[in-house]
């Protein structure tokens, strides 16, 4: 793990976990896997705080055990799956637009959560949406949990992987630590559970039970004395099926905006129809053929037959070569060549940054070596039509970004200086790679400052908050405007300045953080694809 | 020197020893300032020729020239660059020699370069240009909402573990009905290897409680068949054996599990987590007589006894 990664690992487990489980898990990501005790002597902490960390850790998935010989675990934590913490948001709105707000909280519980059970699940959401309703309405279990069967069928949420029912007769002692299995026909399985209730709506007398001493509080899952029926029966999110969706939105997009949105609706049935056969690392999609395609269009797109012909042999000619043409059978069978669409994807972006970073000249120069891949310096000029000077200046700020690299060819064995080619080329794997490390500095940098903002203006947040308290309890119990305006006024107008400006930073860098995680995504996709087929 | 099998029949005009390249040579070895002057406008080259420190060392002998990685551009021996460059050989230590063709890379002779950079890049670099303007929309908008609700959310989850804080001097009247009641999360241990568990084998300090030593003893638990309980367990401990479930009032909606053991632990664990919690109002702490390893680790964070 690059040192970029582990700092934004650690700066994202910090604020979502606090500083003890940032302390183990970053200790885990930089030394690998490691025993209980072994992590307990080399962080400096107690044992206690590092079992606690580590549970939660596992419960979230983001650290894996495994039972070596003589008995003793070891922890391994993911750091990939770690950074995966910063696309949470986009996976929640991504089940809103699909499912619905039902869909949409079934989703962000199961994140929060890291894994629960079915009925867990449906009974939180089921609440939180009758609060939301208007009083006297309530949320039926039995419609949650027909959005969480559609979950699972559409393979958006899976099963976690479960302790083998082992019979009761085994002799030896019990293993250290439980081998869960997972079976692929058993992930989506929904196991029948007849859930019937409404969602409660949280009384006003549960809010004052904040005052209450904390021996009073009920204790979690006493409350439900009944057994649960698919108590052991774990659900997680399956974040590979969103990363699958965000890669076919992305593809789509960019055929929409290369062509018209007639052919992106081509491309997307073709992907849909594809989602459950084609496993997502593959680099093609199954073959299709032109007249399957025709039948699946969605029922508002009345083309003819010859017209979807007509587009499908577009898209095939295209040279970005998105859409392939793999047999003549069944009117034309055609395949989307979903790692060429990444390559294009990865590359676009490289063009893009080049172009936003260097000016457009640049960007003409870094297209022009792209399209024929090895060009000396005279030739640069000559192709790009920019004077020599300018050119060379140019190639060099590339060259010392690491966009372009340089490729020595020698004519004689002894590699002699003048007597060697230097060829300009990008090689778009390093490129790439290059650029995702930036981005996780730069989103780490984004980090930083968005909580040096807030811890900036802690106090003026801090009273800013208390004057809000006060104005709601107040208006809670019927007071005059011209107390709520006296109270209102405890803020000077300077200091809502000051606050307007925080708010204003803190939204641009949390978008900022929001948006650079998308070009991780595509990169990151892209170098998987590449390093799956090699 | 057989394997260099090109350079052979330049043998007999190379006379051997160090003494070769003599105008790179200083008294340390290389001298890196002149033998980089002439580099100075390819940067890439430069990069590599500085990374391998070594390879600078080992280039001393002209057979070596270009095969070993990374090191392609060499200091050639005086012949050979008097021959390619007249002006080189005769003026030695002043003047940049280049030791290739300079147009292959596109500056003409005698154009003045830009000085070697001999420091990191500056850490708040200059934009030539201004980035472009972030996208906005309805799904844009719903994220960063979301985001900044999740923040919160994450805080107040049972997961968040707080840090102990240090005592302050003055206790603020505040402090106390600012306290965020979190709820309790018990994981499940059927799933979490056995070490997970937290185990209080030792006694506590508390008056609430009193454990192994004192179990002979009458308990001043509040249910003495917890006790008569954890005596079983503690007893059982040992030999790995499973116990009975006794648990399931207790644990309230949990299942029976298969390995007793789990059972006994996770009661013991809920209790033991609860206490905790209704202990924090004195001075006592809790994890005082842990085991051995952490005893010095805790002890120095509370200093509420007096060292001598």
């Amino acid at each position: 793990m690059t040192q970029a990664e582990i700092k934004l690992c650690s700066l994202l487990l910090q604020e979502h976990f606090g500083e003890i489980v940032e302390k183990i898990g970053v200790h885990l990501i930089r030394t690998g896997s490691q025993p209980l005790r072994v992590i307990a002597h080399d962080t400096g902490t107690s044992l206690d705080q590092v079992k606690k960390a580590l549970c939660v850790l596992i419960q979230h998935n983001l650290v894996i055990y495994q039972v070596h010989k003589r008995g003793v675990v070891e922890y391994e934590a993911q750091c990939s799956r770690v950074l995966r913490m910063l696309r949470y948001p986009r996976y929640i709105y991504t089940a809103k637009t699909l499912y619905s707000d039902t869909g949409e909280l079934i989703v962000e519980e199961l994140l929060l959560n890291g894994k629960m059970t079915m009925s867990a699940v449906v009974k939180k959401v089921a609440d939180r949406l009758t609060e939301t309703m208007e009083d006297g309405k309530t949320m039926d279990y039995a419609e949650v949990s027909n959005t969480f069967v559609r979950l699972a069928d559409t393979h958006f949420v899976q099963r976690c992987p479960w302790v083998p029912a082992t019979e009761n007769s085994d002799p030896g002692p019990p293993p250290p630590a439980p081998i869960l299995v997972i079976s692929e026909k058993d992930m989506y399985l929904v196991p029948k559970l007849s859930l019937i209730g409404k969602g409660k709506r949280r009384r006003s007398s549960d809010e004052d039970a904040a005052g209450e001493p904390k021996a009073k509080r009920p204790k979690y899952g006493t409350d439900n004395k009944e057994p649960i029926p698919d108590d052991g029966i774990y659900w997680q999110a399956n974040l590979d099926r969103f990363h699958q969706h965000f890669r076919d939105q992305a593809i789509v997009s960019a055929v929409a905006n290369r062509m018209d949105q007639t052919s992106s609706e081509v491309v997307r049935t073709m992907l849909r129809m594809s989602e459950i056969t084609t496993p997502s690392t593959d680099p093609f999609t199954q073959p299709l053929s032109s007249n399957e395609i025709f039948r699946s269009l969605p029922v508002g797109y009345n083309i003819s037959k010859q017209v979807l012909d007509q587009y499908l042999t577009l898209l095939a000619d295209d040279p970005l070569e998105f859409v392939g043409k793999s047999g003549d059978s069944g009117g034309g069978m055609y395949v989307i060549n979903l790692h060429k669409a990444l390559g294009s994807l990865a590359t676009a972006t490289l063009e893009s940054v080049v172009q936003e970073r260097f000016g457009s000249r640049c960007a003409r120069i870094f297209r022009l070596v792209l399209q024929k891949k090895h060009l000396e310096q005279k030739q640069v000029e000559d192709f790009a039509m920019i004077p020599a000077k300018e050119a060379k200046d140019m190639l060099y700020k590339m060259l010392s970004g690491n966009f372009i690299s340089l490729q020595e060819i020698p004519k004689t064995p002894d590699h002699a200086p003048s007597r060697t080619f230097y060829l300009y080329t990008v090689n778009i794997l390093s490129a790439a790679r290059m650029l995702l490390h930036r981005c996780y500095k730069s989103i780490a940098n984004l980090i930083e400052r968005r909580q040096f903002e807030t811890k900036e203006n802690k106090r003026l947040l801090e009273k800013s908050q208390r004057v809000e308290a006060i104005i709601a309890s107040m208006q809670a119990t019927g007071a005059e405007e011209v107390q709520l305006q006296e109270i209102e006024e405890m803020i000077t107008a300077p200091e809502r300045q000051q606050l307007e400006t925080l708010k204003r930073n803190v939204n641009k860098l949390d978008a900022s953080e929001i948006q650079v995680d998308e070009t991780i995504f595509l990169l990151e996709s892209y170098i998987e694809s590449t390093m799956k087929r090699q | 020197m057989e394997e260099y099998g090109a350079c052979q029949g330049l043998k007999s005009s190379w006379p051997s020893g160090r003494g070769l390249a003599r105008e790179w040579v200083g008294p340390t070895g290389w001298d890196r300032n002149k033998a980089l002057r002439p580099r100075g406008g390819r940067s890439a080259v430069l990069q590599r020729w500085n990374a391998y420190p070594s390879a600078r060392a080992f280039c001393l002998h002209p057979f070596l020239a270009g095969r070993h990685f990374g090191c392609t551009v060499l200091p050639k021996p005086r012949d050979l660059v008097s021959r390619t460059n007249p002006m080189a050989g005769s003026q030695g230590r002043g003047r940049a020699a280049y030791t290739f063709n300079i147009e292959a890379v596109g500056f003409g002779r005698g154009e003045k370069l830009p000085d070697v950079v001999l420091k990191p890049p500056p850490l708040f670099p200059d934009t030539d240009y201004k980035p472009v303007p972030l996208k906005a929309g309805e799904g844009e908008d719903y994220m960063l909402a979301l985001k900044q609700e999740l923040r919160e959310t994450m805080k107040r989850m049972p997961y968040y573990i707080e840090t102990p804080e240090e005592k302050q001097d003055i206790e603020r009247y505040s402090k106390r009905y600012m306290k965020v009641y979190k709820e309790e999360w018990i994981p499940d241990w059927r799933r979490l290897p056995r070490e997970m568990m937290p185990r209080k084998k030792c006694k506590k300090a508390g008056p609430k409680s009193e454990k192994v030593k004192d179990m002979g003893k009458g308990a001043s638990l509040t249910n003495t068949a917890d006790v008569l309980k954890k005596i079983e367990e503690l007893e059982k401990r040992g030999d790995g054996e499973k116990s009975d479930e006794e648990n399931e009032e207790k644990e309230g909606g949990k299942e029976k599990s298969q390995e007793g053991d789990e059972e006994d632990d996770a009661a013991a664990e809920q209790e033991e987590y609860d206490e905790e919690e209704q202990e924090e109002e004195n001075d006592y702490i809790n994890s005082y007589f842990e085991d051995g390893d952490d005893f010095g680790a805790d002890s120095d964070d509370n200093m509420d006894e007096a060292t001598y």
